[in-house]
């Protein structure tokens, strides 16, 4: 037992140390990534791009469902991007609330008729309207098919070479599809885009537009604003610096119209549809010997609220890791193919052992530590040492993922706010962490199961924030 | 001393290292909130005193004046420390790129003590810092630098070529074309439509290298393609010739379809018969382009290219078959579109559904 119980320890310290290792690399390669950005910036004028006739044409398309509190806003700041051509088609994927109808009255939309150019299976669509006030702004009603299922309507009435794809409560900066488009002018094997998602929970908006950055005061908020910087920041940019980047959040990503009509739009069979697209995109490419970039743009910032209750956190965090899941059991063909390149060598194999099982071996790691001190395996003293260099190591990811947000974008302006996201590195070790990965546990342990279902996600709306 | 003890004074190492880390990654991330402080409040400082003498050179119409005082500010510039001259020529490049003639000339002038500092950052490492030297360098001393540029098109960073070639762009000389054109050929990644932005800067001037590189069958049929695009948004009337010409020689994807869009812009119903052919293309792209250009060229109603265009309309890709319903409401056809709605056409749907978006009144009609 004893033997067993060291051995299973020592497993855990490697896993552990691994884990480590690759976050502390990552993040290294994005401090890199994102000195190296700052200093481009310096000679690429974002606004020249609106004069220019190159930049080409996007199709934004935000599917909602039941998104009374929020699609009005979400709207407006669609229609007052900086860009010179684009559409935007919001795709109403079966509300029962009155999201069709607020948003038809808002934007003066009449029904009216567009040809699909693509057949991606969806459900049937009931009406197509079009604003009389901005002819650029699009509605599609649909039957009711889930998020994925309104995507691939919205793609299939896309006419743009390239197109967007958000949640219908994100708020895009100004400039942010000026500053997507990037990768593919500079690079025309690009097929897919990131922009990086932040927190708007309790930031004033005007006119769909973040007026000001605020820390959110409500703590779980606060807690998700230094994961996202960690995950964004360090996880995506560091991926994209090595050409692996996974993931393309579905609040915010652009696409090659064409390259995702060839592979079949979303899947609308997982609750991982952005990432599983993603994968979906790397391996039709690979597997067709073509040139591609699949690319992570740290500065055109999408705006969400997250969620403020438990249990809305909870039940969110347990649908990411069954979309995690379900994507990487699905494409399990790809671990460690050499077919797959790095992709599959490295980053799939990843995403597998530390992102998938992670949870389950912390768990694991955390019972068998208990077992082996009650056991007397290992004394009280090693114990606590242990875990306090879990949660040193975790508040050195926390700090240096601030000091990316330093070296790039600064979007807290504030002093105080550089401090508490200081304190809430060191606070967040001490219960927010050990709840995320039970979360994220129970997640992996439904997918098992084979749960399907989103779970609802109650949101409190924009309007109440807004400046007047 | 035990294995036991060993690991815990392990443990303990690492967890003294890791806070010592964790202390410093804070203490980096003050120091740069700091850093940035302070150079924001430089910026400000820089802004409050160049911003209001920078307006009044670009809008004064005296020129003995400006004269004067380009002199005074340039005394004045040659003191200031490498950073602060680098920092004031991005000021001013950002006024460089607004105003042209002379305005943009005394903002050369001005700039002309503080070059030396941008000319360093050609020779650094990091592509970045050398794209934003050719930036500056080329949009604010390229008479003097002109070799420079012309070396940073055979740079080995991407960034770096593709700002040099729109650096010399914006300079409006033709002698430029040629050295972007055999850049862009280099840079197979480069977003087509991005190069032609950038020979579009050159201007009109440009217009006779171009025909003359399109019309090069020598030349890769991509810098070709290249060419047709640019010919098109320079809209060159004379270009429909070889465009005509390289419809019926040629037979890459690209330089078709892209001549094909160049004779939509500036060609008529004379380079119709060449267009005309290529509408039952093996290839919907070269079909698609083929029908638009055929509606745009031929005109009228009641042509034979009418009944082509309408039999478009049935073509397998939807793509091709929305371009016919277009080219038919171009050219007046509405009865052929009427004719498809009623007869059970398999493309009626479409006719229906593309209608509205053709600038039809009501949808009324259409059903």
């Amino acid at each position: 037992m004893q033997e067993f119980l060291e051995a299973a320890n020592f497993g855990f310290l490697i896993y552990f140390g691994t884990l480590n290792v690759s976050y502390l690399a990552m993040t290294f390669i994005a401090i890199r990534m994102l000195v190296s950005h700052a200093r481009r910036q310096r000679s690429f004028q974002v606004h020249e791009l609106i004069a220019r006739e190159s930049a080409p044409p996007i199709s934004i398309i935000a599917p909602m469902y039941n998104e009374e509190a929020t699609c009005l806003p979400a709207v407006q700041s669609l229609l007052a991007l900086s860009y010179p051509h684009y559409e935007v088609i919001m795709v109403n994927d079966g509300s029962t609330d009155g999201t069709l109808d607020n948003v038809v009255a808002a934007f003066e939309m009449e029904q009216t008729a567009r040809y699909p150019t693509a057949t991606i299976p969806c459900a049937e669509i009931r009406g197509i309207y079009r604003s009389r006030q901005h002819h650029n702004l699009w509605l599609i009603d649909k039957e009711n098919g889930g998020k994925s299922d309104a995507l691939n309507a919205g793609i299939n009435y896309c006419t743009k070479p390239l197109f967007c794809a958000i949640d219908a409560d994100t708020l895009l900066d100004p400039d942010a599809l000026l500053r997507i488009v990037r990768p593919f002018i500079e690079d025309s094997s690009t097929v897919a885009a990131g922009g990086i998602i932040r927190i708007v929970n309790d930031c004033p908006i005007h006119r769909g537009r973040v007026a000001e950055v605020k820390m959110p005061q409500n703590r779980l908020a606060r807690y998700q604003v230094l994961e996202y910087l960690r995950a964004f920041l360090a996880g995506r940019v560091g991926w994209d610096a090595v050409g692996m980047v996974l993931i393309i959040s579905g609040a915010f990503g652009l696409f090659k119209r064409s390259m995702v009509v060839e592979v079949g739009g979303y899947a609308t069979d997982t609750v991982g549809e952005d990432m599983d697209l993603v994968v979906r995109l790397h391996r039709h490419c690979r597997e067709k010997g073509l040139r591609y970039a699949v690319r992570f743009i740290g500065d055109p910032v999408a705006w969400t609220e997250c969620p403020e209750s438990m249990r809305i956190l909870s039940r969110q965090r347990d649908r990411w890791q069954r979309g995690l899941a379900q994507v990487l059991t699905r494409h399990r063909k790809m671990l460690f193919n050499p077919r797959y390149g790095r992709v599959g060598m490295v980053a799939y194999p990843y995403f597998f052992f530390l992102e998938m099982v992670g949870p389950a071996v912390e768990v694991s790691g955390y019972l068998f530590f208990l077992l082996a001190l009650i056991t007397g395996s290992i004394s009280t003293t090693h114990a606590v040492a242990f875990f306090m260099v879990a949660v040193v190591l975790g508040v050195v990811l926390s700090v240096l993922s601030v000091v990316l947000e330093e070296i790039s974008f600064r979007r807290y302006n504030k002093v105080t706010d550089l401090l508490r996201l200081f304190w809430l590195a060191v606070e967040e070790n001490f219960g927010y962490r050990q709840l995320h990965t039970w979360w994220r546990l129970k997640g992996l342990i439904s997918h098992l199961r084979g749960r399907m279902e989103w779970g609802d996600m109650k949101r409190k709306g924009f309007a109440v924030q807004e400046v007047t | 001393m035990s294995q036991a003890d060993a690991l815990l004074e392990v443990l303990i190492v690492a967890i003294a290292g890791s806070l010592a880390a964790a202390v410093l990654a804070a203490a980096a991330a003050m120091t740069l909130r700091l850093r940035h402080l302070f150079h924001e409040h430089r910026e400000r400082q820089l802004k409050s005193v160049w911003i209001p003498r920078l307006l009044s050179l670009v809008v004064d119409d005296n020129a003995i004046r400006c004269d004067a005082e380009v002199g005074v500010f340039s005394r004045e510039i040659r003191v200031l420390s490498q950073t602060r001259q680098r920092a004031l020529l991005e000021l001013i490049v950002r006024f460089a790129f607004v105003v042209r003639g002379t305005a943009r000339t005394r903002l050369c002038r001005l700039a002309e003590p503080a070059l030396p500092a941008a000319r360093a950052l050609l020779g650094r490492r990091d592509p970045a810092m050398r794209a934003l030297g050719v930036h500056i360098v080329g949009r604010l001393g390229l008479d003097r630098n002109e070799k420079s540029v012309l070396r940073a098109l055979d740079d080995d960073a991407p960034l770096v070529r593709k700002t040099a070639a729109r650096a010399l762009a914006r300079a409006g000389r033709t002698d430029y074309v040629e050295p972007i054109l055999e850049t862009a050929a280099n840079l197979e990644d480069w977003d087509t439509s991005e190069v032609v932005s950038v020979l579009q800067d050159i201007g009109p001037a440009a217009q006779p290298i171009l025909r003359r590189a399109f019309s090069d069958p020598e030349r890769r049929p991509a810098a070709r393609a290249i060419c047709a695009e640019a010919l098109r948004w320079l809209n060159d009337l004379t270009a429909a010739e070889p465009a005509t010409e390289i419809l019926l020689r040629e037979n890459d994807r690209e330089l078709l379809a892209a001549s094909l869009r160049l004779l939509r812009r500036v060609g008529g119903a004379e380079h119709a018969p060449a267009v005309r052919r290529l509408c039952t293309s093996h290839d919907p792209v070269i079909r698609l382009n083929a029908v638009a250009t055929l509606a745009a060229t031929s005109g009228l109603p009641e042509s034979p290219d009418a009944d082509l265009i309408g039999v478009a309309l049935a073509d397998p890709s939807s793509w091709v078959a929305i371009r016919a319903a277009r080219g038919l409401r171009e050219i007046g056809c509405s009865t052929h579109l009427r004719r498809v709605l009623t007869v059970g056409h398999p493309r009626a749907s479409l006719v229906r559904d593309v209608w509205p978006e053709l600038g039809t009144s009501t949808t009324r009609e259409a059903a």
